[in-house]
């Protein structure tokens, strides 16, 4: 469905519960691994795209189509991941860099965590990046976005987003060589 | 030669920049390659993304009966704990001579009151509100706020702890 014809759609009372329910299917597990990747958890993961859902259909009154539908719903669920993260930091009383390390170490008793060794080892160099850089690393290697529709996105330029990547790659190579 | 216009002729097409950011997206991955495990380790429950609209239906739209009836519960208990930490509050004024400052209730009280759901607003309320709510109307300033940014203010400024913090200093 190309974006004009879902954003009148959603617009339309009548026809709003198919486009809503089409942007469900069409979004849902893009959405799900982009929260995923910054809560780890994922039920975490379930309650953060549950919300990001139900604001998108409680503000589709509000969207006023001057960005892409899927931009909007990112941005949506990129603020909704990181409240949730800012919200766990201030209920454990910790720095974001303590509930990352928290987090990871949480992973190997977790149901739905398979990862070996290596896969721990991944999770703990990404702990180590700045949250800006982590959204730019998950958000350009695992999904390949393009930096122009992340700049939408993260509200920010696409040099910026671009040094971003390269930072993180680095800090990345360097900690997983250390570690190897 | 224009290459994008030759291929576009066979039916071939490719997005928007796509040559512009590839050399660098190469380098970038290969400098990462041989440390970057393939497969990330994440598992989700079986038919998760299968039941997922039907469960975020029934958020959005709870149905009448048993829902409904936990819906009144929840409020119930809501208001039961706002009332116990009233009491609580107005024991600890009425028994403080002088001036009162938070300093003189103890974290424990605090997270006491919190573990019993005191000092949270049921959910059920806010979301109450929020249905009655159109962001639109709101016209204090003569340049519209951002939706996302009324979002992040009232999410932050509602944070119990944040505001407990800075009572305390």
């Amino acid at each position: 469905m190309k974006n004009e014809t879902l954003f009148t759609e959603l617009k339309d009372k009548a026809t709003r519960d198919r486009a809503f329910s089409h942007l469900v299917q069409e979004y849902q597990q893009r959405l799900y691994w982009h929260i995923r990747r910054m809560v780890l958890n994922h039920d975490d993961a379930d309650d953060v795209l549950q919300n990001t859902f139900i604001k998108v259909y409680r503000n589709i009154e509000n969207f006023r189509g001057d960005s892409a539908v899927y931009s909007w719903m990112y941005r949506i669920a990129t603020n909704e991941a990181l409240n949730f993260l800012k919200k766990q930091a201030n209920r454990y009383r910790v720095t974001n860099e303590e509930l990352r390390e928290r987090m990871v170490n949480n992973l190997v008793a977790d149901t739905y965590f398979e990862g070996g060794e290596i896969e721990l080892q991944l999770q703990k160099a990404l702990a180590t990046l700045p949250e800006k850089q982590l959204l730019v690393f998950n958000m350009r290697y695992y999904q390949d976005m393009k930096y122009e529709d992340m700049s939408e996105i993260l509200d920010t330029s696409v040099g910026a987003l671009k040094a971003s990547y390269h930072h993180a790659v680095k800090k990345l190579q360097h900690y997983l060589k250390e570690n190897a | 030669m224009d290459l994008n216009k030759e291929h576009k002729e066979d039916g071939f097409r490719i997005p928007e920049n796509y040559f512009e950011g590839l050399e660098e997206k190469l380098r970038d991955r290969a400098a990462l390659q041989d440390h970057i495990p393939k497969q990330e380790g994440f598992l989700i429950p079986e038919g998760y993304f299968e039941n997922f609209e039907a469960e975020l239906r029934n958020k959005i739209s709870p149905g009448p009966g048993k829902v409904r009836h936990l819906s009144y519960l929840k409020r119930g208990l809501g208001v039961a704990a706002t009332i116990l930490g009233l009491f609580f509050l107005s024991t600890i004024f009425l028994n403080t001579e002088g001036d009162f400052s938070f300093d003189q209730v103890s974290t424990s009280d605090i997270e006491w009151l919190m573990e019993q759901g005191a000092l949270e607003v049921p959910e059920i309320f806010l979301m109450e509100q929020a249905e009655n709510m159109n962001l639109n109307d709101i016209t204090m300033y003569t340049e519209p706020i951002k939706t996302s940014t009324l979002e992040e203010y009232l999410l932050e400024e509602m944070d119990v702890y944040e505001v407990l913090d800075e009572s305390q200093n």
